[in-house]
């Protein structure tokens, strides 16, 4: 069944009679939310400014500028500046009245509704928001664990980890091996390996034209694959292997310090190895007991935790169903939990869930591939709708025009979620 | 004390002429305000019309556009849709739903939207300064 009109009005109407949450003591209700990337700063921003200053906001994130993971392979790739990919929050306090607090939630007390900061403080709330991204699968690719990354960085959360493993591709020996090691699904950002291979591919081709790329995936297939494997023949020929799960490409084990990787029983001596393990919910959601194996499940029509309706859970950490894990689906979830959270705190009007997501991918300069789609909420799961798909053999022109977009793009979601 | 639906319908056609007429957005955000204060916007009623679209609901609904559609900066790419003529924003709407206009994202997201959620699109943008 999805959710209808009808259905929503009655939700609406019964939020209006319900008298507003008030928290003790400030005389208004509280929103905490926890991380500061696409799910968190787009809800923050959008409860705080819709509110009005009805409802008082925290943001709690521990970094001082969000470095974001969209856009982070093209800075890996030389085509943008860490700078260009790092956004601070000055805004959302200062335009929005938000309470921004750069400090990490170590405890949340869900009967006592208080969410307990690593510096001491203790944040009471009346709902809380949970949006915490993504942590690594201890153990799941042998030899490797975060004291490692260093030497095989992931570079999946971006900042210094991009700015190390750029660092090594510019340092790479000539006729050098760069490896990746490619995560099971489900995980953040779709096709973002697969892109980052392209940028690594990119540079390599000027800089050092004898290297080769391997990736060892434990998948049979990957996003976007058809459109990747069509450009990676076109631009970087014989550069790249992929071996797939058909050819022991999730056997897997490493050995930082020998700096070498095994597949399938064969050691291979590696100059980088991108070590992209599997992923679960940021730790948080576990710590607040709303996960459920890896990640946490949610309510398709609010984003509430299945566990419990005064928490929230958005964006990666999530349990939704067809949306994939990214920056768009986490800004759109973000929305609608924002709708839902002011309505139910101020008895503001509320209005049927809608959910969306793009992808777009640089395969080489200029050329940008994209995937999207629209998503309903029902009764079990976020479902998909609609939605496409770029296609082998497009036109350059497109192609090009594809690009601009996702930068236009870039400018867009950021600033929706910072300024 | 006046019936809700009452005040709706005069603040309805008030609005209208406001817009006819180009009074200013003050006036009709005023108006608007009022009709949201009163919470009773009859949504299933309303018409197609660019011109009385349910603000409040585009607003909600325009959270999707502003994803990619910048509202506070000038571009050469997807373009800025702040302040656009209702009229045309419901005709492009249109062209992207029934495919007459190319663009695959465009015609995903406007193939959702029914005729009132345009014309409150259209309407919230159109306000928007």
């Amino acid at each position: 069944m999805t959710w209808n009109r009808r259905k929503f009005l009655g939700a609406a109407t019964g939020a209006l009679s319900a008298p507003a949450v008030l928290a003790e003591g400030s005389g208004k209700p509280r929103v905490v939310v926890i991380g500061g990337g696409a799910g968190g700063a787009t809800a923050a921003r959008y409860i705080a400014k819709d509110s009005d200053g009805a409802i008082d906001v925290t943001l709690v994130e521990p970094s001082q500028v969000y470095f974001s993971c969209f856009f982070s392979n093209l800075y890996i790739g030389g085509l943008k500046s860490i700078d260009e990919i790092g956004h601070t929050y000055g805004a959302l306090a200062a335009k929005y009245g938000i309470n921004v607090i750069h400090d990490w939630a170590v405890a949340v007390d869900r009967v006592g509704k208080n969410v307990t900061l690593a510096g001491g403080q203790v944040l009471p709330y009346d709902k809380l928001i949970l949006s915490p991204g993504i942590d690594f699968v201890e153990g799941s690719v042998q030899g490797w664990d975060l004291s490692a990354q260093n030497k095989m960085p992931h570079a999946y959360e971006a900042g210094s980890q991009s700015q190390l493993l750029r660092a090594q591709i510019e340092n790479m020996p000539q006729g050098g091996v760069f490896a990746m090691v490619a995560p099971p699904n489900p995980y953040r950002c779709p096709p973002g390996p697969y892109e980052r291979i392209s940028m690594v591919a990119h540079v390599l081709t000027t800089t050092n034209p004898t290297a080769k790329i391997i990736i060892a995936d434990p998948k049979p297939k990957f996003s976007k694959m058809a459109l990747f494997e069509d450009g990676w023949a076109t631009y970087y020929p014989g550069m790249i292997d992929w071996i797939g799960e058909d050819f022991g490409g999730g056997d897997v084990s490493v050995d930082p310090d020998q700096m070498t990787l095994v597949i399938d029983g064969e050691e291979l001596a590696v100059d980088i190895c991108n070590v992209i393990p599997a992923m679960k919910a940021g730790r948080i959601a576990e710590i607040a007991g709303v996960t459920d194996g890896r990640w946490a499940p949610v309510n398709s029509a609010d984003m509430s935790s299945k566990t419990d309706p005064d928490v929230y859970v958005l964006g990666d950490a999530s349990q939704q169903g067809d949306m994939p894990k990214s920056g768009f689906s986490a800004n759109s979830q973000a929305k609608v939990c924002a709708n839902a959270v002011r309505g139910a705190l101020t008895g503001s009007r509320m209005f049927p869930p809608r959910y969306a997501n793009t992808c777009w991918s640089l395969i080489a300069v200029n050329d940008g591939v994209k995937v999207g789609a629209t998503y309903e909420a029902t009764e079990e799961k976020i479902a998909r709708v609609d939605g496409f798909i770029s296609q082998v053999g497009e036109d350059v022109t497109l192609r090009k025009t594809t690009y601009e977009e996702s930068e236009n793009w870039y400018a867009a979601i950021t600033g929706d979620m910072f300024r | 004390m006046m019936p809700a639906e009452v005040v709706v319908l005069i603040a309805g056609v008030i609005y209208k002429r406001c817009t006819l007429n180009d009074r200013g957005t003050k006036l009709r955000k005023a108006i608007l305000s009022t009709c949201i204060c009163f919470g009773t916007l009859p949504i299933a009623e309303v018409k197609a019309d660019a011109e009385v679209g349910d603000v409040e609901l585009g607003a909600y609904l325009s959270a999707e556009c502003v994803t990619c559609h910048q509202t506070n900066a000038e571009t050469d790419g997807i373009p800025q849709i702040v302040g656009l003529d209702p009229n045309a924003f419901v005709d492009a709407m249109l062209a992207y739903k029934t495919k007459q206009r190319e663009h695959p994202i465009m015609q995903m997201m406007a193939g959702r939207l029914n005729d009132e959620e345009i014309a409150a699109l259209a309407a919230y943008f159109n306000a928007l300064e």
